[in-house]
């Protein structure tokens, strides 16, 4: 099978050096190579537009674009076609960082042997070509571990359905009376199911954040309702282990913009949080009121007085799968993944999260949130 | 008065035999289906005042049968309360478009469960109906 001459798109402004690669190339088998020579990166992007080249010889100094732009601008336009750099023997630096914008390959001007060209071409092509199907395989790798986390979180959820029906079916007592210790271990089991119910669901979401599925609605939202749903979300966890939860929201506080539903999970994941790393007699906090630095924004607090936040280390906690490195203090271990989406909604919804130690004892985390007047409304909405 | 009748259609028989003890218990009738055939079938032997559906159905969903309740003039003004696994931000607004009254994730709470039971048939809540055990 005979196959097709490659087509070599030179961008070369020096008629010299062109002149050269052009002799090179005459040199290959007939057939081999078809050479496209332009004086200009305007010119050749026009023409990398336009498709069916299969590699360019980029100089990188040209009269309308030098140094890293011309293999920036060349690569935006054809993403798909490889480019080796073409370059004088005093700028190899600058031609190692092309190879990092994306060139597959650099060429030094006057050090080019006839037999290497054609080699160093192909090459070229070849790498290109493996690169982009390691992406693909990545990208397909990807979208099967999003459908296959979704899919098996769904699954779980029907036997734990089940599960919580027959438990909270014999503590409401509708299948007789019981024993207080009976009582006792049904309600160890209700607590369990209710942690795998939440670390489905926060399986689920985290594989929402990384496929860009995150979806907020936002409208003109009051943060005291969602911290009156997070107390009485929480109060009963808080209260069996010995945990004061209140919560106490600045008179007149206006609304923000945000979703609601989103504002419930974020404050329900930080108050959970909060219980979970405060001791018995402990006490959480969540306030509201308008930032002090900036009236445009209220901010929420999330105070406990339990162990505080290790050092250096009130960044890392928002991380995917980050855990206490000690979990004895927290109990059970969870999946690490609460606080992480807590902060891609917070993003999300135009505002941060942010963790501090607390002067005395315990840690603090606070949500700020745009205040919502009718300006961001409109752009917001105008963004989608 | 006869107590009101519910349809169940779950293809899962513990979910439905645990949703059925909690029916019960409330004053309820039940009865059940298990896809989207016989969940029409049953509807139209029984005129249930109620149908709890769950959307994952083999062969055709919940939406399915939503979309044949309709057609059926008598069956076109059941109230319909949608109890799903699936996730609820992609299929709450399609349920309650669909003409669902209300869309509960699997697991369910049973106090929202009866409350919105209770709200679909156009009855008074009942403070003593609510499970202590909140999700």
């Amino acid at each position: 099978m005979k196959k097709a001459a490659l087509q070599v798109l030179l961008v070369e402004d020096n008629s010299a050096d062109a002149r050269l690669l052009r002799e090179m190339f005459s040199k290959e088998p007939p057939g081999s190579f078809q050479l496209t020579h332009l004086m200009r990166l305007s010119e050749a992007l026009t023409h990398l537009a336009k498709g069916g080249v299969d590699i360019v010889l980029l100089d990188m100094g040209l009269p309308d674009a030098h140094g890293l732009e011309p293999v920036q601008r060349a690569l935006a336009v054809a993403p798909g076609v490889p480019v080796i750099v073409l370059t004088g023997m005093e700028d190899e630096e600058l031609a190692a960082q092309a190879m990092k914008e994306g060139a597959q390959d650099y060429l030094i001007k006057g050090q080019i042997e006839n037999r290497a060209l054609p080699r160093a071409l192909r090459h070229a092509i070849e790498r290109h070509r493996m690169h982009a199907e390691t992406d693909l395989i990545r990208t397909q790798q990807m979208q099967f571990k999003d459908e296959f986390l979704s899919h098996v979180s769904h699954e779980l959820r029907s036997p734990l359905t089940a599960i919580h029906q027959f438990v909270t079916i014999l503590l409401d007592k509708l299948a007789g009376d019981l024993q207080p210790k009976q009582h006792e271990y049904l309600e160890i089991v209700l607590r369990n199911v209710n942690q795998l119910r939440s670390m489905i669901n926060d399986l689920l979401e985290v594989t929402r954040v990384q496929a860009g599925k995150l979806t907020i609605e936002f409208q003109c939202t009051a943060v005291a309702d969602a911290m009156v749903y997070v107390v009485d979300t929480l109060k009963r966890t808080a209260a069996a282990k010995g945990v004061m939860l209140s919560s106490d929201a600045q008179a007149h506080l206006p609304p923000v913009w945000a979703d609601p539903t989103r504002l419930r999970q974020i404050l329900v994941i930080l108050v959970d949080n909060a219980i979970k790393f405060t001791p018995a007699d402990g006490v959480v906090k969540v306030q509201a009121r308008r930032l002090e630095e900036d009236a445009n924004f209220l901010v929420v607090e999330v105070a406990d007085s339990g162990c505080g936040i290790e050092q250096n280390m009130t960044e890392q906690i928002f991380e995917r799968l980050f855990q206490a490195s000690d979990p004895q203090l927290a109990g059970r271990k969870g999946l690490g993944l609460g606080l992480f989406i807590c902060k891609q909604l917070v993003t999300r919804q135009g505002g941060q999260v942010r963790a501090r130690n607390a002067p005395g004892q315990g840690a603090v985390f606070s949500v700020t949130l745009p205040v919502f007047n009718e300006e961001i409304s409109s752009r917001k909405v105008a963004n989608g | 008065m006869a107590n009101k009748k519910i349809l169940i259609v779950d293809d899962d028989p513990d979910v439905r035999h645990g949703m059925q003890v909690r029916l019960n218990a409330n004053g309820y009738d039940t009865f059940f289906a298990v896809d989207a055939l016989s969940s029409i079938t049953e509807a139209r032997k029984r005129n249930p005042d109620l149908i709890v559906l769950d959307l994952g159905l083999p062969a055709g969903d919940g939406f399915v049968v939503m979309d044949r309740l309709k057609t059926h003039a008598s069956l076109a003004a059941i109230p319909i309360v949608v109890i799903s696994a699936r996730d609820v931000h992609a299929n709450e607004g399609r349920a309650l478009n669909a003409g669902a009254k209300a869309f509960l994730q699997k697991p369910v709470d049973n106090a929202e469960l009866l409350a919105v039971v209770r709200r679909a048939l156009g009855e008074p809540a009942q403070p003593g109906d609510a499970s202590t055990y909140k999700l």
